[in-house]
């Protein structure tokens, strides 16, 4: 199936969602639950939980955007990837879940002076999400992977822990046996079954925006059968059709580099695109005597103990992953790929200073990313490595391989050394998952775009509902913190429209 | 020109296995998105000139090794794709190619 909908697709509806990722899904079940006639309007198409090896290259094909090949350009330039399907982005990422940080809403609520944001409302909202999506640790042992960074932070006496997942596992699962809670099989369930339409195959193209009022979105829509197999990509075989929905109201929430995107096409102005935030990420891939590669699943745990600026944990590793992280210097590196089931990748993420921008390009679809590392940033992504390094030497790697152009084997401390004085930022292969900060939300109108609800400044019923929301790039996984605001704003929304409803009535 | 780098790091990798991953190279390359997606259409082209057959052993040795911007960019991710897909396709692939 590629479209999700309870007839064909309307001419009017209360609300528009525009994308159905951990924003999007909440908003559209919180709203048709409240009694909204809403339509979700998603680029991507429908894949049920476990139709796709978690993490191969199949997956990227059918769910990341550009097949998992986009990226923020700059010196050096910085790989992303995005969900565009059904369930947006908690369709594939790690899983794993953290609550905001009580110290990092203090200084939202400061530093961008957001109005009602409470501490104790975000910690039940949180509570609600982790009844909703079974948040809880894995069963039993974690994977070899997860259990070597432990072992390293613990031998080094820095601070780790287990991160949650949204998982469910069978009765005598282990720890990769679970089903992934997303919202394929949460929020979108439950607001299709409150009355909301979820239309895949669906582009929008603009917003039709006049006096400040959105009236219509307009959209590219193709949902005819979809041709795909294991090496070809998925190509809808019909005819695309345009349309346009009228509607009282539009949330956008189409992730941190299309929502701005869709703005800027639609004419509204303002502090938008210019403050792209996230978390660079360097890599480095280590050998360990025994078997320690799980194909299809990441570690759970993560080291904190220069946090919030520089977070380790554990990516996917599956064979061709190892080759890949292997590739900077494939002459020096190669023979580590035979034996690639006893090595496992992992990361050292940084909270960086430095800013991105997108910026709609007349004549294309998807904007032109940009991002600048700053000095500061630089130094703290070599110190991560090298203490990402160390970790790993001290959990029993017998060989580490980092992930730049040139770089040595590591066997040793001295060869750490070594390693950290060639390493630059320029030679190593960064990347990033965690996007947001592009549409920041809150009272000063120098700084943020939406206002302490996400409703643009600049329009009346135009509102942003994701990660483009969160002022600053958090430092953790951003899904909790995504969702916490975005079920927070629904909420406003639902309480003021009734309160309009209720003085129209009188 | 996508095949000669990859054939030139993984020697032993047969024509069968080499034509495939070009091809899925080819295609990730031709599906990349926005203006980022047109800037490194336009460096395959150019590399395909430079690395046309009259002049092919002397440029694919520079190109490959020196880190040039945009070229450098452009082979780390002709390189990233296609190791990715050799060894999750065909994990007992050697480290020069070899079945």
């Amino acid at each position: 199936m590629s479209t999700h909908m309870n007839g064909p697709v309307p001419y009017e509806t209360d609300v528009v969602v525009v994308g159905s990722g951990a924003g999007g899904a909440t908003t559209a079940a919180l709203l048709a639950e409240a009694g909204f006639s809403v339509v979700v309007l998603e680029e991507g198409r429908w894949i049920p939980q476990g139709a796709l090896r978690p993490f191969s290259l199949e997956q990227m094909t059918q769910q990341y955007r550009g097949g998992g090949v986009t990226v923020a350009l700059g010196r050096p330039s910085i790989a992303y990837a995005e969900g565009r399907c059904a369930g947006g982005g908690t369709e594939i990422n790690s899983g794993l879940y953290i609550r905001p940080p009580t110290e990092l809403l203090h200084r939202w609520r400061r530093d961008f002076h957001i109005s009602d944001l409470d501490d104790d409302e975000i910690a039940e909202i949180c509570a609600e999400v982790e009844s909703s999506l079974s948040v809880g640790f894995v069963p039993g042992r974690p994977t070899a992977a997860s259990e070597r960074l432990r072992d390293g932070a613990i031998a080094l006496g820095w601070q780790q822990n287990e991160a949650p997942r949204w998982m469910t596992y069978p009765p005598s699962g282990d720890a990769t046996s679970g089903r992934r809670q997303s919202m394929t099989e949460t929020y979108l369930p439950r607001g299709i079954r409150a009355g909301a339409q979820l239309v895949t195959g669906c582009v929008v193209d603009r917003l039709e925006i006049q006096h400040g009022r959105v009236s219509a979105v307009s959209y590219r829509l193709n949902d005819g059968p979809v041709a795909s197999g294991s090496k070809s990509e998925p190509q809808h075989t019909g005819a695309t059709r345009t349309g346009r929905i009228r509607c009282g109201a539009v949330f956008v929430c189409a992730g941190a580099i299309h929502s701005p995107a869709l703005l800027q096409r639609s004419g509204i102005g303002g502090p938008i695109g210019r403050t792209l935030a996230f978390h660079p990420t360097v890599k480095l891939a280590a050998r360990f005597p025994q078997v320690v590669n799980v194909d299809d699943d990441v570690p759970v745990h993560q080291v904190k103990e220069f946090s919030p600026n520089i977070s380790f944990g554990g990516s996917a590793s599956n064979s061709g992953l190892v080759a890949l992280a292997l590739s900077d210097h494939w002459q020096v590196f190669k023979d580590a790929v035979t034996d690639w089931q006893h090595v496992a990748v992992y990361y050292a993420a940084i909270t960086s200073q430095g800013k991105g921008r997108v910026r709609s390009i007349p004549g294309f679809h998807d904007p032109l990313v940009t991002y600048h590392l700053t000095g500061r940033d630089r130094h703290v992504l070599r110190s991560g490595l090298g203490r990402l390094g160390l970790t790993m030497l001290q959990a029993g790697a017998t060989e580490v391989y980092p992930s730049f152009r040139g770089a040595p084997v590591v066997r040793n401390r001295a060869d750490l050394g070594a390693m950290q004085q060639s390493f630059s930022a320029m030679k190593a292969s960064l990347m990033t998952v965690h996007l947001c900060s592009t549409v920041p939300l809150g009272e000063d109108r120098d700084r943020c775009a939406a206002d302490s609800f996400g409703r643009i400044h600049s329009t009346a019923n135009v509102y942003v509902n994701d990660a483009s929301l969160l002022p600053t790039a958090p430092g953790v996984n951003p899904q909790g913190s995504v969702m916490a605001f975005a079920i927070r704003n629904a909420r406003r929304f639902i309480a003021t429209a009734h309160r309009r409803t209720a003085r129209t009535s009188a | 020109m996508i095949r000669s780098i990859l054939a030139a790091d993984l020697p032993d990798l047969d024509n069968d296995r080499l034509d495939e991953v070009t091809a899925f190279v080819e295609r990730r390359i031709d599906q990349l998105v926005g203006p980022a997606g047109f800037g490194v259409r336009l460096v395959r082209m150019l590399m395909s000139a430079l690395l046309a057959p009259p002049w092919r052993r002397f440029t694919l040795p520079v190109l490959t090794s020196i880190a040039l911007p945009g070229f450098g960019d452009f082979v780390r991710l002709v390189r990233s794709l296609g190791y990715a897909y050799i060894w999750e396709l065909w994990p007992d692939t050697s480290p020069e190619g070899a079945r």
